[in-house]
């Protein structure tokens, strides 16, 4: 992983997440809309426009098209090899997370679970398409697509909710925090997973300054879908496609981001949103942590090779 | 959404379609495991050869060298493959060769490599487990026992045609059968069969791992 990958993976869409927030920012002050009292106001944070809100899923979008463009040095939309359709999967992530942030919070759960579960079915399929036995069957593929579908659905709707109760900048950086740290998790599979999850942590905190801006509000309302799917496709792709399947880290990797859904709980409605940030992330954290740290040192092993069996896992 | 989803599936069907149609027409060639070499051969277009050695998996090796850190020459082995052949150095064309790897076999010496190597930063062999050679054509070069073997190379699942120098190694008897042996050494860039992994961005030999790959294939079989 070279400077250039780095930087694509991460400042740069962080970065022009971070314009691309400010820009709507300012368009939105100009118009007064965010002193409007018209609009959805959440369960705990108000809503941003609807103009506003398509910002999120679009950006983080576009963001993981950037980082797939960093590996693989060329986009194409349907290509013959699996490891490079990560840019596929990123518009059907962004288009889910579009039609969840067009409607209403009251009716988000339904529209994240629905449009994030067959965005995550599709990207299950999109890789798990390619395999043959005894790699896998055609009824254990129907399983498995069937199954990432029903817990990226699920993943959606916990994040719009979760991202309701964390409103400004506390949503965004509890998904870059938690986010990163799966996608270091993932290594343990498939070392290039940074490369796709790094753009979206990147450009959700670069939405993090729309939402120091904005107050109280929802910024990321939408984004928690594409993110869901993001996060399902990833973990499914780093599953199949590395040296051999890893259970455990596939469902941890699914279960953490679960966890952030705690910071909704009733019992710490009346908390300080701080409060319930640290709440929203400690869970999901530990576990990605865990998983990050068992993958990470198979990652770096040889930059302090002993002379058995050295490997620099970079090159 | 759900338009996309379709237009989707029938592009995905029928990558699928193509994609298992090229697996199982590799993968049909042969069935044994063996380490994997080519062979220069002469293609027979209209009928089965009538006559076909068998690779012969222990005394068989596929080998391939790749610059290290710009400055380092890396080999490293497969060590599961099979294949048929027959050089007919009295009339080169009736000469033919076939193979298919394992990618899955990839022996660097360190098994965290080897993993690398197998998934999806590289090889990506799970999706496509095997590589294939099948030749064209087959034709004497300068030098004695030297020709020149043709062929189509199927690598990550796009095949490619390919010109190795072979060195043929002679007729001999091994076990009380007929043997014949040969040499191939034919090099590829990997980015053009989409293997991209720590190549220098001018596509040359100075990145982590360079760009040009030199496969050396060293074959033994008997007569079936």
């Amino acid at each position: 992983m070279g400077t250039r990958e780095i930087l694509l993976a991460t400042i740069v869409p962080g970065f022009a997440a971070a314009v691309i927030g400010l820009i709507g920012w300012w368009l939105l002050a100009r118009k007064q809309q965010l002193n409007a009292s018209g609009g959805d106001h959440g369960a705990t944070s108000m809503e941003l426009p609807i103009g506003a809100r398509i910002i999120g899923p679009l950006v983080i979008a576009a963001a993981t098209l950037l980082g797939a463009y960093a590996w693989q040095t060329s986009l194409e939309i349907w290509p013959r090899s699996a490891t490079q359709r990560f840019p596929v999967i990123a518009l059907a992530a962004g288009a889910a997370g579009l039609l969840a942030a067009l409607v209403p919070s009251g009716l988000r759960i339904v529209t994240s679970s629905v449009f994030g579960g067959a965005a995550g079915a599709f990207g299950a399929w999109v890789f798990l398409g390619v395999l043959q036995e005894p790699i896998i069957t055609d009824a254990e593929r129907l399983q498995w697509v069937g199954y990432i579908g029903f817990r990226v659905a699920v993943l959606a709707a916990v994040l719009e909710v979760a991202l309701r109760v964390l409103p400004g900048v506390r949503g965004p950086l509890a998904i870059w925090a938690v986010v990163g740290t799966i996608a270091l998790g993932l290594t343990q599979g498939w070392a290039n997973a940074p490369l796709v999850l790094g753009p979206v942590a990147w450009a959700t905190l670069g939405l993090g300054l729309l939402g120091v801006l904005v107050g109280p509000r929802n910024v990321l309302a939408g984004s928690g879908t594409t993110i869901a799917v993001m996060l399902g496709s990833a973990a499914t792709f780093s599953n199949w496609f590395g040296d051999t399947e890893r259970w455990p880290m596939l469902v941890v990797l699914l279960d953490a981001p679960l966890l952030l859904g705690v910071a909704a709980l009733p019992w710490f409605a009346s908390r300080a949103a701080w409060i319930r940030l640290l709440v929203a992330v400690a869970a999901p954290l530990l576990l990605a942590g865990v998983q990050a740290g068992i993958a990470v040192p198979g990652l770096i092993a040889a930059t302090t090779a002993s002379d058995d069996d050295a490997y620099d896992y970079g090159y | 959404m759900t338009r996309m989803l379709k237009t989707s599936k029938t592009k995905l069907a029928a990558a699928i379609v193509l994609g298992a149609g090229a697996i199982v027409a590799g993968a049909a060639w042969s069935p044994a495991v063996v380490a994997g070499t080519a062979v220069a051969a002469s293609a027979t277009t209209a009928s089965q050869p009538e006559t076909v050695y068998a690779l012969d998996k222990v005394h068989s090796v596929a080998l391939f060298r790749v610059r290290h850190a710009g400055v380092g020459f890396f080999w490293g082995r497969f060590n599961a493959g099979d294949g048929e052949f027959f050089i007919d150095t009295d009339n080169p064309s009736n000469s033919f060769f076939r193979a298919t790897i394992q990618m899955a076999s990839v022996d660097t010496g360190n098994e965290s490599r080897d993993k690398h190597l197998q998934a999806a930063d590289f090889f990506n062999a799970r999706q496509f487990p095997t590589a294939t050679f099948e030749s064209t054509g087959f034709r004497a070069a300068g030098g004695e026992n030297m020709y020149e073997l043709m062929g189509d190379l199927t690598f990550m699942g796009e095949t490619k045609p390919i010109t190795a120098a072979v060195e043929f190694g002679g007729n001999g008897t091994f076990r009380g059968k007929e043997t014949q042996g040969f040499e191939a050494v034919f090099e590829i860039k990997r980015t053009e069969w989409g293997l991209s992994t720590y190549v220098a961005d001018d596509g040359g030999e100075g990145g982590g791992l360079g760009n040009t790959v030199r496969i050396v294939l060293g074959v033994e079989g008997q007569k079936q």
